[in-house]
């Protein structure tokens, strides 16, 4: 009896109408789960260039380093990054070694591209374009996705999901030791 | 800080138990008949259910309230001062995941909230001027499910919260009236008394997202239900175990702004919203609707900071029936 009347008040109407329609067009969705392998539309060309992000690699290892040169070659989860500049702003520059493992925020410029384009290398796919928030989630050919957060500047207009992505890395801008490499122990 | 104000209508029975005391007693002035008893522990239930409510579900707006309100004439009118404390939200975890072969995505949800409310009722009818009247609730509530994904922008949230209250009354006569049935009122269960409760509360979540450049507009509805029940009574005549709902209509507006301060874009925006309030809740709070103006100004910290989306001010103007405040506070949001 209790429930009949609650059941009959103008707001469980009303809240059993919205779940009926919920329902009506849950039935009739169409959402489709990102994918990096899409085939971009249109011809070739560069969609976009020049596109600067600060990429944080919270453990990378140190796979060469040249003191002379101011130069550092990192490994990011299995995927090499070529040596690049070390900026002026790390500090403790003298303390790296090969084989360290650190956390490392590398400046890189992104240009992003429908393929073939003569001399661009294809880094990386496009997964998810967020321009409000200007976050280009991309995936790397090992399958690992990454969010990134691109500068004020960037023109993120046209960008799709399957672009390619050729990744520029410029410098080094922060540096912060994990942890040393172990020693080599010598024979005796 | 924030602060809340509200008016009741003159002819009102619904807004406090102990306003309807003052009434009574203005009137009666002799001892108390079962009738008004029943009345008064009736009044009584639908304020520890609008007050736990009010006090524990991450819904509703937390912040000061102040009522100037009584039973049947100017001559009854009180004084009340509500604080409500609270920490909790809500949020999405992770992107989208196909649920099995269907063209719908989903996500689990998470929604969380604790909080502690202080209603202090000064009596100001000629027979009970002096006494006093605190309640005290405690709460806390905690649950999920999960939204789906219809299409890129239009999405469901159902969920079912379980909230836990504790509310204690405890009353200070100093008028002579008060004191000389204090104990009659202390055995009818309508002074001095303390209750558990606990609610399940139904929820959903329709939202719809518009993409308009790189603003986002977001509409939204969230149908709710509260279905509430007492237990450890310090008094068998205390009563609680009523139902009651609301329902929130709000469009949000999210402006990126293009202005960059240390590194983070600010961004500008706010909502304005309706709150429908049903049963007990409307009856105890004597509110049936509510609105809301929110502006903020924040920092994007997204992709930056840990999980946190946005960090800054906002302030929200609020009106309605027998209802009207302000507040101004963090404006903080994750995106887990």
């Amino acid at each position: 009896m209790r429930a009949q009347q609650y059941l009959s008040r103008p707001s469980y109407r009303r809240a059993r109408a919205l779940l009926t329609v919920s329902i009506a067009v849950s039935l009739s969705a169409c959402w489709v789960p990102p994918s990096a392998s899409v085939r971009p539309a249109g011809p070739p060309r560069v969609v976009s260039e020049g596109i600067e992000v600060d990429r944080v690699a919270h453990s990378a290892w140190v796979e060469s380093v040249d003191q002379t040169a101011r130069t550092v070659a990192l490994n990011v989860h299995g995927n090499p990054v070529p040596a690049c500049t070390v900026g002026r702003s790390v500090r403790n520059w003298g303390e790296i070694r090969k084989g360290d493992q650190v956390k490392a925020t590398v400046r890189e410029v992104l240009t992003v591209y429908v393929p073939p384009v003569p001399n661009r290398s294809q880094d990386a796919r496009v997964l998810v374009v967020d321009p409000s928030y200007r976050v280009l989630t991309v995936q790397y050919p090992n399958g690992v996705t990454e969010a990134l957060k691109v500068g004020l500047g960037a023109r993120l207009e046209g960008i799709e999901a399957g672009d390619s992505i050729a990744i520029h890395p410029v410098e080094v801008i922060k540096l912060r030791l994990r942890r040393h490499a172990m020693p080599v122990r010598q024979a005796w | 800080m924030s602060s809340f104000s509200a008016a009741a209508s003159p002819r009102s029975f619904g807004l406090a138990a102990l306003l309807l005391l003052g009434a009574l007693a203005a009137r009666a002035q002799a001892q108390i008949s079962t009738a008004q008893a029943t009345l008064l522990q009736n009044a009584i239930g639908a304020r520890v259910q609008a007050l736990t409510i009010l006090g524990g579900d991450f819904g509703l707006s937390d912040g000061s309230f102040r009522s100037s309100s009584g039973g049947v004439g100017p001559a009854e009118r009180n004084d009340v001062e509500t604080r409500v404390t609270k920490i909790g939200g809500d949020g999405d975890v992770g992107d989208p995941m196909p649920l099995d072969d269907h063209d719908i995505g989903w996500q689990p949800r998470f929604q969380g909230n604790m909080g502690y409310l202080d209603s202090s009722n000064h009596f100001q009818s000629p027979l009970l001027a002096g006494d006093t009247t605190e309640l005290k609730t405690f709460a806390i509530e905690f649950g999920g499910g999960a939204r789906f994904w219809t299409t890129d922008h239009l999405s469901f949230a159902p969920t079912v919260m379980g909230l836990y209250g504790r509310t204690d009354d405890s009353y200070t006569a100093q008028s002579t009236f008060g004191r000389q049935n204090l104990a009659e009122l202390r055995q009818l269960g309508l002074v001095d008394w303390s209750v558990d409760t606990w609610t399940v509360r139904p929820a959903l979540n329709v939202q719809y997202l518009i993409n308009l450049g790189r603003t986002i507009i977001t509409l939204s509805s969230d149908p709710t239900g509260f279905y509430t029940h007492g237990f450890s009574r310090s008094n068998v005549h205390l009563r609680v175990g009523h139902d009651s709902g609301l329902v929130t209509n709000k469009i949000d507006i999210d402006i990126p702004l293009g202005i960059e301060l240390y590194n983070h874009e600010l961004r500008g925006g706010g909502y304005v919203s309706r709150t429908d309030l049903f049963g007990d809740l409307k009856t105890g709070l004597d509110v049936q609707h509510l609105n809301e103006v929110h502006g903020r100004i924040v920092l994007d910290f997204l992709n930056q900071l840990w999980k946190l989306q946005w960090l800054g001010l906002g302030a929200s103007y609020l009106w309605g029936t027998n209802i009207s405040g302000w507040s101004v506070g963090a404006d903080v949001a994750f995106r887990f």
